[in-house]
């Protein structure tokens, strides 16, 4: 009896001890988005993306009178450059889009985020990568390492409708030179 | 895609590497130099003794050149000395106005690096960031990174290459960028024979470039191929000197010395990141602090299977490399 409560304490101790380990920075919990994963520090920066999409805000440009149609089907009119390679043919605009207010984004139960937080709803499918994002080892993070950093949030470098990225062009390998010449 | 690299407005390739201007350059630059060596011997050769050498401005900086004490030998007052000495050199060989500085090891820090082998698209962003940060030579080229294509499925370093072109990343390769690893026992140290390479404590080895003899003992040392020898006098166009230096990382380096990254200490010690890492499209390359738990690189080691190279060898690493 007393063999097998040592053993079984022996594979217990270490998955609880690594349970507390991992996750989030505690400092960066709460707060309006409490329930998901943190949000950034105070001293962390991202760069919004409203400001650089063409045709935002939706709503006033287009969509006051415009409706939206939730039906699936190919795109003639507008959007027809839009080309959905993300989750195969399951997505429909309205599966990120919040047909309500067509400046937001919606969450997966109700609540809404703005284009500037697209990883409040990327990180409901793609938990792991977001968890690796607030504590900043998933994407690209300038500036201070041990002060003001600059994140990319997750369009910042991925098309949020085709998320797989372009192949790129290798600069050119060096010449060095390993001798005298 | 505001941060894709191939729209952004840096310089492409072509630009770096092909360029006309640079030619007029090297061949100027390499005249200069010679030109210097053979005034300086004929100086020697003079025998007029440190009374002559002193009598001209030039020749006073090249009789403090030869008889430089070791970097940790020096004084403040001697440190300025030099400092003044390394800008006015830069002014005359390039015509350029640089800031020489010497940052020391901030208390409580020592460094290291983690890289994402299955983010890295052997992009060699990286190498030419790091060539515009730390003003190596152009010509000949030298990069302290070297990016390896390794056959998927595969760990062997002797059959991968670094001299890929084209598209990447290729379907069965991935990239596994090499540099300084910044050993905790670094073998290069102990080979050297002069003591003109040592470990500060911080983690970085640094190189002074005034001790180095050149006999390239640490270069056959490093099991990492991380330090580059200046075979030739080092040529880069002024305009592309990189102004802000180090007295131990990236100042402008004479013909005949070793130099290796030095995690851009000129930028790390003042709390920013290094260059490849900030260049980096796909956010392989993460730096920080070791001794703090919430550091990016305490975070890595904590959640990922990191793996260091070469183990075996026994040389502690600060570079982790890790697969997720
Ligand atoms: S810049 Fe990043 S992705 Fe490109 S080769 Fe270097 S580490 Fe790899």
């Amino acid at each position: 009896m007393g063999l097998w409560a040592a053993i079984v304490l022996l594979f217990a101790l270490p998955v609880v001890a690594s349970c507390g380990g991992g996750g989030e920075p505690a400092h960066a919990q709460g707060g309006e988005h409490a329930g998901e994963p943190s949000v950034p520090d105070a001293d962390i920066v991202i760069p919004p993306r409203t400001t650089q999409l063409a045709t935002y805000p939706c709503v006033e440009q287009c969509h006051a009178d415009r409706v939206a149609n939730p039906t699936p089907r190919p795109l003639r009119e507008f959007h027809s450059a839009k080309h959905i390679e993300h989750g195969d043919t399951t997505f429909w605009c309205n599966f990120c889009h919040n047909f309500d207010n067509l400046n937001t984004l919606h969450l997966l139960d109700g609540r809404t985020a703005t284009f500037d937080e697209a990883y409040r709803l990327c990180g409901e499918c793609h938990g792991d990568k977001r968890r690796d994002w607030a504590l900043g080892i998933h994407g690209l993070q300038t500036g201070f390492w041990n002060g003001e950093k600059t994140r990319r949030s997750c369009t910042a470098c991925h098309d949020p409708h085709a998320p797989r990225r372009p192949r790129f062009q290798a600069l050119p390998a060096p010449h060095p030179r390993t001798g005298v010449q | 895609m505001s941060d894709d690299p191939n729209t952004s407005s840096e310089p492409s390739a072509q630009e770096l590497v092909d360029d006309e201007d640079l030619a007029t350059w090297l061949v100027a630059g390499a005249e200069k130099a010679q030109a210097t060596r053979r005034n300086f011997l004929t100086t020697m050769a003079g025998a007029a003794g440190a009374a002559a050498i002193a009598s001209t401005g030039c020749d006073t900086r090249l009789w403090e050149k030869y008889t430089q004490k070791h970097y940790k030998e020096l004084n403040a007052a001697d440190k300025q000395k030099l400092i003044a000495r390394v800008e006015a050199e830069a002014a005359d060989r390039y015509g350029v106005e640089i800031k020489v500085g010497d940052p020391r090891p901030l208390p409580g820090v020592g460094y290291a690096y983690a890289l994402n082998l299955s983010y890295c698209i052997g992009c060699r962003r990286c190498e030419y960031a790091c060539a515009r940060e730390n003003n190596t030579s152009r010509d000949p080229e030298i990069h302290y990174i070297r990016v390896l294509a390794i056959e998927k499925g595969t760990m062997s370093v002797e059959e991968s290459e670094s001299d890929y072109e084209g598209a990447v990343p290729s379907p069965d390769k991935y990239y596994m960028p090499v540099q300084c690893h910044q050993c905790d026992h670094p073998p290069c140290v102990r080979a050297c024979p002069v003591e003109a390479t040592w470990k500060e404590k911080d983690g970085i080895v640094v190189v002074d470039y005034d001790w180095c003899i050149g006999c390239r003992y640490c270069e056959a040392a490093c099991p990492y191929w991380a330090r580059r020898f200046n075979f030739g006098a080092p040529t880069i166009r002024p305009s592309e000197i990189n102004p802000v230096q180090g007295l131990l990382s990236n100042r402008l380096r004479p013909m005949g010395v070793i130099e290796k990254c030095t995690f851009c200490l000129h930028r790390t010690r003042v709390g920013r990141y290094p260059a490849c890492l900030e260049v980096c499209p796909t956010g392989s390359r993460k730096f920080g602090n070791l001794l703090d738990p919430n550091s990016e690189v305490r975070q890595i080691i904590q959640s990922k299977r990191i793996f260091v190279f070469k183990e075996e060898l026994g040389t502690i690493p600060r570079f982790y490399y890790y697969f997720d």
